[in-house]
């Protein structure tokens, strides 16, 4: 039993196989995710406009995707940083490094596309309010992240110092997730996750429900794209290593 | 009021969009690079053997 358990997990964590799936799943990933923008982007300009906010609430398709993919990004990070310490998974250190980049891209655009919508709708771009303080927290971490992975030359010494960092910044994550209900802030409550459903008007939530996995399939053959160059510059390294050791 | 919303749409897409692409084109010249040196470094390999 845990022979044949064993094996299943081998199975899974080996970088050989993950590359012959990558193979095929980053077009699919990438092409899904090209069909879903264009349709959600598609319904997301077809509807009529908010009530109070007109037509600017439509910068909503791009800036609450990137906000919850820049979250989700961190906590499959913490998990992969887990992954690395506990588990001592091959690919969870490679999937990890691989991450960080793509998570720190969607924050910022959600910072970015924050700023730009709350200009009309505020009266301002920036607020040193709960959630886009911790919002903001959650990109600089995530630049703490990439600074450590540069920082070390051996990529698993790498590994174990950048999995604690992420471990440690994950406090973070429900502390953005929660700040709007914690704080009397600027930014509105949340209005999809909720614990009495989504608050949101049809109209407006299926579209962006269809952006946001939109962003999730880019997300994911972004994220498979990088991790195979992570292998290769592995694989560069191992023998570039061996060359310079054959010519001693 | 509508035309102003739409310089702010506008700029928001813009830039989620400047960033995706710049991140894609990014993954894809490391990709090459890497390709690139590796094909080289396994074809001396195969050379000395």
């Amino acid at each position: 039993m845990p022979k044949t358990r064993g094996m299943k997990i081998g199975e899974l964590a080996n970088p050989n196989r993950f590359l012959r799936i990558a193979r095929f799943a980053i077009p699919l990933c990438a092409g899904l995710s090209a069909l879903l923008l264009a349709y959600g982007f598609y319904r997301g300009f077809h509807t009529p406009a908010e009530r109070d906010q007109g037509t600017v609430f439509r910068i909503m398709f791009v800036h609450v995707p990137s906000a919850w993919l820049a979250l989700g990004i961190y906590s499959l990070m913490a998990i992969a940083a887990l992954g690395t310490l506990v588990w001592r998974h091959p690919l969870a250190d490679v999937a990890q490094k691989a991450a960080a980049p793509i998570g720190a891209a969607f924050a910022l655009i959600c910072l970015v596309t924050g700023a730009i919508w709350g200009r009309p709708t505020w009266g301002t771009y920036w607020e040193w309010d709960g959630r886009l303080t911790s919002m903001l927290v959650l990109f600089v971490i995530y630049l703490g992240i990439i600074a450590l992975w540069r920082a070390f030359e051996e990529p698993l010494q790498a590994a174990k110092a950048v999995a604690i960092l992420t471990l440690v910044g994950f406090i973070n994550v429900p502390i953005v997730k929660f700040s709007v209900d914690w704080w009397s802030t600027l930014h509105q409550r949340a209005s999809v996750f909720r614990l009495d459903g989504p608050t949101m008007h049809p109209a407006y939530l299926s579209p962006l429900l269809v952006c946001a996995f939109g962003f999730s399939f880019l997300f994911a053959a972004l994220l498979m794209a990088a991790m195979r160059n992570e292998l290769m510059r592995r694989r560069v390294r191992t023998l570039t290593l061996f060359a310079a050791r054959e010519a001693r | 009021m509508a035309a102003l919303h739409s310089t702010f749409i506008a700029a928001a897409y813009g830039f989620a969009g400047i960033i995706l692409c710049a991140l894609a084109l990014w993954i894809a010249l490391d990709y090459r690079a890497q390709k690139k040196t590796l094909a080289e470094l396994e074809a001396r390999r195969a050379e000395k053997k």
